[in-house]
């Protein structure tokens, strides 16, 4: 075997030659692939041939026209094959050939990277349209409770569990931040918000709440009871962080 | 008498032209998503007014953005289906420079616009789709098979 040979040995396991005349009628096929009989008709029985007809039968001698990665079956055998269809000349006669190739694997390849492609393009429409909605919703609370703020009122509108609470800041303890979420603790129950405590922190009337931590709020009527490192209110233990010291035993100083 | 018309669907990728093909010709739906490349050829025959038609339906690999179809594909087409999804603006933003790039590619063929998944929306954002597209829309669930069968026989009627 010469070298040539060598190299198109893959593509005659890979490919097949069919030879049609005008009405699509089978005069030869090397059926590699697929088993074509001569005398069928290819426009009434593969799909892919059908409605073709005319524009196969406008072809000039020689053009040739060519459909890479179709996914579709040559009667029985599946795959994704590249197509080219050639009018030729024969004698007198005119002829039309069709090489089929069957390139499955190296198509499957490029799927997967497309898919890829895709997946990642829908996920990523898809997270920003939910985080659009949310920053909406937060800019439509803002408004509210800026309204309130100014109107005197102690109480904040919040998103909780996909509801709307209201919540009167007097019976707030503390506020605790909880990764992108921060848990508004009352006497009566704990609601979770879609938030920053760094954004809760400028909302809050300063005569009434201290930052004591990274992660924790807290408001001044409700301190219990004061040590080094940490404070109580109700049963729970709340640290108090390094950098928030001086400033949260000035604060208790103006009392 | 038999009649084959060759159709295209095209459409941003996946807003659900394969779903509606596999919901039409083997009436099955699949949630996951399994993308085309290049072209699926399918077929399936109907009834319209007396004549049997072979409908050969090429569902084309969608696009991110222009629709961007190869010339030999689209030798011989006798119908245009232009899907989106109505869930997801990007799809039917640019539809209008779709139209326009397939109307050059082909003389003026028929063709049907669907906005697919209709199951995700109510009746009140479809309204506001339809006021937004300046084309006659028809809403179809490949999911809940929803206006599928009567989107495929319009456009075989408008092509016979
Ligand atoms: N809810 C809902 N989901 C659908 C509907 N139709 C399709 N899907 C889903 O949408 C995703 C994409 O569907 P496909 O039919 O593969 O989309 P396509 O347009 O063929 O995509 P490409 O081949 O990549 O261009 C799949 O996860 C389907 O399950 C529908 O009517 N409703
Ligand atoms: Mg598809």
């Amino acid at each position: 075997m010469n070298l040539n040979e060598l190299k198109l040995a893959y593509f005659k396991r890979r490919s097949q030659i069919v030879v049609f005349d005008h009405d699509g009628i089978v005069l030869e096929s090397c059926n590699t692939l697929s088993s074509i009989s001569n005398g069928i008709n290819l426009f009434e029985e593969i799909p892919f041939m059908q409605g073709l007809q005319h524009e196969i039968a406008k072809l000039r001698i020689g053009e040739p026209v060519i459909y890479n990665c179709i996914h579709t079956s040559v009667f029985d055998y599946q795959s994704f094959f590249d197509f080219i269809i050639r009018k030729v000349e024969d004698g007198d006669d005119v002829k039309w050939v069709w090489l089929i190739y069957d390139f499955h694997e190296q198509y499957e390849n490029i799927l997967e990277l497309q898919q890829q492609r895709n997946v990642s393009h829908l996920q990523k429409t898809s997270l920003q349209k939910v985080n659009k909605n949310l920053v909406e919703e937060i800019e439509t609370l803002e408004r509210i409770n800026e309204g309130l703020k100014t109107s005197g009122s102690s109480n904040i509108l919040i998103k909780s569990d996909n509801q709307l609470i209201n919540v009167d800041m007097k019976d707030v303890l503390f506020f605790e931040a909880f990764g992108d979420y921060v848990k508004i603790h009352t006497s009566k129950q704990v609601h979770v918000n879609y938030n920053r405590i760094k954004n809760i922190e400028t909302k809050l009337p300063e005569d009434q709440f201290v930052r004591v931590h990274r992660s924790y709020i807290v408001r001044i009527d409700k301190i219990e009871n004061i040590e080094q490192s940490s404070l109580q209110i109700g049963d729970k233990i709340i640290p108090i962080g390094q950098s928030f010291k001086s400033s949260l035993l000035d604060r208790l100083e103006q009392l | 008498m038999e009649i084959s018309k060759k159709v295209i669907l095209t459409g941003h990728f996946g807003v659900g032209k394969t779903s509606l093909v596999q919901q039409f010709v083997k009436q099955k739906f699949s949630e996951s998503y399994l993308t085309t490349i290049g072209v699926k050829v399918d077929k399936k025959q109907v009834d319209v007014d007396g004549a049997k038609v072979n409908l050969i339906l090429w569902d084309l690999a969608g696009e991110s953005s222009a629709i961007k179809v190869p010339k030999s594909y689209l030798l011989g087409t006798q119908g245009i289906i232009y899907v989106f999804d109505v869930s997801r603006e990007e799809t039917f933003a640019y539809l209008d420079d779709d139209l326009l790039e397939l109307k050059k590619s082909m003389l003026e063929v028929p063709h049907v616009i669907l906005g697919n998944k209709s199951d995700l929306m109510n009746e009140e954002d479809l309204a506001s789709i339809k006021s937004k597209v300046p084309h006659e829309v028809a809403f179809t669930s490949a999911k809940e098979n929803t206006n599928v069968e009567e989107a495929f026989l319009n456009l075989t009627k408008m092509m016979l």
